[in-house]
C-alpha cells in the first residue's frame, strides 16, 4: 500500500495535472473524443448561418414561422448530406496518397480503385448518416412543397409567376 | 472522370446563382477527378429539367453527384479486377504448379516469378497462355479468379451502387412530384388571377357604362 506521503504528493501532482488551461487547449481536448463528429448537431457548426440562408431560399416567398422551422429541417439535412459527402471524399483521398506512398507501380486510374477497396468499411458506415439524412430532407421538402401558400395571408398577394428560363 | 485539366465546354447555367453555389459548396471530388467534367453533368442535367427554384437545384445536384459516385464506384470494381488480375494469375499458377508436382516453395515462387514476367515478357505471356490452355483456361479465368479473390470488396461496392442508384431514383422521383405539384399550384395561380380579372371584367361595364340621360320632364305647352 502507498504511503501517506506518496498518497499526498500524487494528490498534489494530479493538482497540477489537471488538463490543459488555455482556451485553445481546452478547445482541441474538447474534440479528442470525436472520430468523424457527424452525429454532432450541425447547429453548432460554422455554418449555421449559411444554413439559415438556404433555409430562407427554400421557404421562398410569405414564409410562415412553421415553413421556416421545415426549411430550416430541410436545410440542415442538406448540410450533413454535404457532410458526410466530404467526408467520404477525404477518406478515399487520404487512401489514395498513402497508396501513392506505398505502392508506386499502380497505374494512375487504378489508385482511386485501390483507395475506394481500403475505404470501404468507412464508406458503409458513412452511408447511414446519408441514408438518414436525405430521408429527413425529404419530409421536409415534401411539407414545404404540400403548403407552399397560395397567397399572402397578410398582403393577400400572389407569389411572383416566374417564367421557366 | 480522371483526366485534369480537360477543355470541355460546360454550357452556362442560368438560375444556378452564385449563392446557391456558394451555399451548395465544391462538388464532392477526388483530387484527381475532373471538375470540369463533374460541371458538364450538373448542366446537361440541368439544361435537361430548368430547376426553377433552390429546392429543384438541390435535388438537381444531389441526383449529379449520386450519378458521379455510382460511376466512380462502377470504375472502382473494374479497376479493383484489374489490380487483383496478377495475384489471381499467380493463384491459378500456384495450383496448375501443385498438379506438376512441383513443391512448397518452389512452387510459389516459380508462380510470383511467372506472374510478373506475364507483365513484362512476352515470350513468357505466350508460354503462360499454352499452359493455360491445356488446362482449358483462357485469360478470362484470370478476370474470374480476381472476382473471386476480390468478392466481398465487389459485393461491398455493388450493394453500395444499389443504395445510390435507389437514393437517385428517389430523389428523382421528388423532383417528378415537385414539378407536379408547381404545376398544380401554377394552376391555382392562374385560376386565382383570371377569377380576380373575371369579377373586375364584370365590374368595369357597370362603372364605364355612360350615364342614364336624366329624363326630362317636357315642358307643358
Amino acid at each position: 500500500m502507498a504511503s501517506d506521503r506518496k498518497i499526498a504528493a500524487n494528490r498534489k501532482n494530479a493538482l497540477r495535472s489537471t488538463g490543459p488551461r488555455s482556451a485553445a487547449g481546452k478547445t482541441r481536448v474538447s474534440r479528442n473524443a470525436v472520430r468523424h463528429g457527424l452525429s454532432a448537431p450541425i447547429a453548432d457548426l460554422p455554418v449555421s448561418a449559411e444554413m439559415d440562408r438556404l433555409a430562407r431560399k427554400l421557404a421562398g416567398e410569405f414564409a410562415t414561422p412553421q415553413r421556416l422551422e421545415q426549411a430550416r429541417i430541410a436545410a440542415e439535412a442538406e448540410f450533413e448530406i454535404l457532410r458526410v459527402r466530404a467526408h467520404r471524399k477525404t477518406h478515399i483521398d487520404l487512401n489514395a496518397a498513402n497508396s501513392r506512398a506505398e505502392r508506386s507501380d499502380l497505374l494512375p486510374e487504378h489508385r482511386n480503385a485501390v483507395a475506394i477497396m481500403e475505404a470501404l468499411p468507412e464508406m458503409a458506415a458513412l452511408e447511414r448518416y446519408e441514408r438518414r439524412a436525405v430521408s429527413r430532407r425529404k419530409r421536409a421538402m415534401r411539407w414545404l412543397m404540400y403548403t407552399a401558400p397560395l397567397k399572402d395571408e397578410k398582403s393577400g398577394l400572389l407569389p411572383r409567376l416566374r417564367a421557366p428560363s | 472522370m480522371t483526366e485534369q485539366n480537360s477543355q470541355q465546354h460546360v454550357p452556362a447555367l442560368p438560375g444556378f446563382s452564385q449563392e446557391l453555389r456558394t451555399l451548395f459548396g465544391k462538388p464532392p471530388l477526388l483530387a484527381n477527378e475532373d471538375g470540369a467534367a463533374h460541371e458538364a453533368l450538373l448542366a446537361s442535367l440541368a439544361l435537361a429539367v430548368r430547376p426553377r427554384d433552390a429546392v429543384e437545384w438541390i435535388l438537381v445536384k444531389d441526383v449529379t453527384d449520386l450519378n458521379w459516385e455510382i460511376q466512380r464506384m462502377r470504375k472502382a470494381k473494374a479497376g479493383i479486377i484489374s489490380v487483383t488480375e496478377k495475384e489471381a494469375l499467380r493463384c491459378i499458377l500456384e495450383s496448375i504448379f501443385e498438379i506438376e508436382n512441383l513443391q512448397g516453395r518452389d512452387r510459389m515462387l516459380e508462380a510470383e516469378l511467372k506472374a510478373d514476367d506475364w507483365y513484362t515478357k512476352p515470350s513468357i505471356r505466350e508460354e503462360l497462355i499454352a499452359l493455360l490452355s491445356r488446362y482449358r483456361l483462357g485469360e478470362e479465368a484470370i478476370a474470374a479468379q480476381a472476382i473471386a479473390l476480390r468478392l466481398r470488396e465487389l459485393e461491398k461496392l455493388d450493394s453500395m451502387i444499389a443504395s445510390a442508384e435507389i437514393r437517385r431514383n428517389a430523389m428523382l422521383r421528388e423532383f417528378v412530384v415537385y414539378r407536379d405539384n408547381f404545376v398544380h399550384r401554377r394552376y391555382s395561380d392562374i385560376e386565382a388571377i383570371e377569377g380576380e380579372i373575371t369579377e373586375f371584367s364584370l365590374e368595369r361595364p357597370r362603372q364605364l357604362s355612360p350615364p342614364e340621360p336624366e329624363t326630362v320632364d317636357e315642358l307643358p305647352n
